[in-house]
């Protein structure tokens, strides 16, 4: 039987998520004023030792993000940026609008120290416009830390100054996409943008900026807290720490659940979350939201972590495990989501604009076929979407490949 | 108040738009943004009204059409439709007797779809203005109607 590991959610349900009192009573700002007694280039020393990769989705190595915008040029004239993406809006994602509800001062002390490892002067959340009570506790949370004297002119005396605003989006699944969230921030549609320059050297305004996802600025305290050595021991050998997984679908106790790296989905399902709702049989997992993979049983004892699960034609994304159980369709399922892509695409690139399209079209029209009767259309779906991923700009042209690729590997005959 | 007093809660910069944006619909009765919301943003940002048309109809939180008070943002996700989110939909259709996208008469509701409202674990869900109600089922969804309807004629008669 195992048991949750608490990076993220140490606090979650344990305090007053209002009161920066209960924070700081629970060891809140002890990483950050050791951060401040260290030279800022130790902290983005520790931070790319520790390993930290980016627990939004990408996986990119924190520590060389916090490297990059820390060494670019014009380093020392002119502001430089840190941002936190709360634009949370992959399907069967929920992690940061758990963390932002019940613990929002962790993530704000994270993007503090990041913030004062880099010397930036302004940090910005972008957070999603449905996330109404998120908005109002990172509202509150923001106020507090002016009220203590974390943010503002000359934070405890140490010569470090930091302003934070928080901008609210509209509505657009791409918008969570750095690039494209940079866009939005500066008040535009949002498109995505050409890469490079990446925004450590040319992000906010065409300054260098830091942007990392709300659990992974969580993490940023406990690792100046313990040290990078301490951290890069636990997880599993290239996936330090833990996830949030978030578990939803044909469960007995859907919810989310932070566990070590290496810990496998079965465990997460079966000891966790109570195993399949109702005793029925496991039929597939969709693990990464919508630009994630259908997997069957074979890849649930599979220890997670970014590689490990690459190995196996799946992706640990966003940390969304969505259940489905015998008595569902596959069919129904991907259907769906190549709906969503269809409806999110910005339309910018015609391959994503159009392939979204072709690609529902294609499913459409294979309906009424019996199920293990479809392969010959997932094939053609599949080069279809592949080249869409080579001639799209940003990951959503990029993503229906995911599942339509992890369909044909694992449910070919059956789909 | 008018849009000219939002307006100057804000520093004139573009980066302030959606804020200043979200702040318009809200004030305005028909919870959307009229062309001449679009004019006076266009002039104060010393921008064209097309380049902030275009960010308008980007973004799917903001309409130009007057919507109802009670704004429905139906979860139509992968999760949410595998567990019945169309029935649902079809069923507040019928409730409300207009189609997905549209306003009743009276302007009391406005339907929407919505992406996924990272509430999965509760699915299948919706949002009424700022209010998330989960574990929803045919009965349950009827009687928020049901409740909000009444709501609403209490306060016209008190």
């Amino acid at each position: 039987m195992i048991q949750q590991t608490k990076i993220a959610l140490k606090n979650a349900g344990s305090i007053d998520p209002w009161s920066i009192e209960d924070y700081i009573d629970s060891g809140g700002f002890r990483a950050f004023e050791k951060a401040l007694s260290m030279d800022p280039r130790d902290v983005v020393k520790e931070l790319e030792n520790s390993g930290l990769r980016g627990l939004g989705g990408g996986g990119f190595p924190t520590g060389l993000k916090v490297k990059f915008t820390d060494q670019a040029r014009c380093h020392k004239s002119g502001p430089k940026y840190v941002v936190c993406n709360a634009d949370e809006g992959e399907p069967g994602t929920y992690k940061d609008r758990v963390i932002m509800e019940q613990d929002p001062h962790l993530m704000l002390e994270g993007m503090l120290i990041a913030a004062y490892a880099i010397w930036a002067g302004q940090a910005y959340i972008y957070i999603r416009g449905e996330y109404g009570e998120s908005i109002e506790k990172l509202k509150g949370a923001i106020n507090n830390c002016y009220d203590k004297g974390y943010l503002g002119e000359n934070i405890k005396d140490s010569g470090f100054s930091l302003d934070m605003e928080l901008r609210i989006g509209a509505g657009s699944y791409l918008c969570g996409e750095e690039l494209t969230l940079l866009e939005s921030l500066e008040g535009k549609r949002g498109y995505p943008r050409i890469k490079p320059p990446f925004p450590a050297n040319a992000g906010l305004f065409k300054r260098p900026t830091l942007i990392n996802n709300v659990e992974t600025f969580s993490h940023v305290p406990y690792i100046i807290e313990v040290g990078a050595e301490a951290y890069s021991k636990t997880g599993t050998e290239n996936s330090h720490g833990t996830k949030i997984i978030t578990i939803s679908g044909d469960i007995e106790k859907p919810g989310y659940y932070e566990v070590s790296m290496g810990t496998t989905l079965r465990q997460v399902i079966d000891d966790l979350a109570g195993g399949v709702k109702g005793g029925k049989k496991f039929l597939a997992a969709v693990i990464g939201g919508a630009a994630g993979t259908f997997v069957d049983g074979s890849v649930l004892d599979t220890p997670l972590g970014f590689d490990t699960l690459k190995e196996k034609g799946a992706i640990l994304g966003s940390g969304a495990v969505m259940v489905m159980d015998e008595t569902r369709s596959l069919y129904d399922m991907m259907y769906s989501i190549l709906e969503f892509f269809e409806h999110e695409s910005c339309g910018k690139c015609v391959p994503c604009r159009v392939g979204t399209r072709i690609l529902v079209d294609m499913l459409g029209e294979v309906k009424e076929r019996k199920n293990g009767n479809r392969a010959a259309t997932l094939e053609k779906m599949k080069e279809e979407a592949e080249y869409m991923q080579q001639t799209s700009l940003c990951p959503l042209g990029g993503s229906p490949i995911i599942p339509i690729g992890s369909a044909v590997q694992y449910f070919r005959n059956v789909f | 108040m008018t849009t000219q007093d939002i307006l100057h809660r804000y520093p004139p910069t573009r980066d302030h738009l959606l804020l200043m944006l979200h702040s318009i619909q809200e004030n305005n009765p028909g919870n959307n943004i009229t062309p001449a919301d679009i004019r006076q943003v266009a002039a104060y940002l010393k921008t064209t009204t097309a380049s902030v048309y275009g960010v308008v109809r980007y973004y799917s939180m903001f309409s130009m059409n007057p919507r109802g008070k009670h704004i429905i943002r139906f979860c139509k996700s992968p999760l949410c439709r595998m567990v019945g989110a169309f029935d649902l939909i079809g069923a507040l259709e019928k409730e409300l007797a207009i189609r997905l996208g549209e306003t009743t008469s009276d302007m009391l509701f406005t339907l929407e779809p919505s992406e996924c409202l990272g509430q999965c674990d509760k699915a299948p869900v919706m949002m009424v203005n700022d209010t998330i109600y989960y574990n929803l089922d045919e009965t349950r969804v009827s009687n928020i109607i049901h409740h909000l309807r009444e709501k609403e004629h209490k306060k016209q008669t008190s």
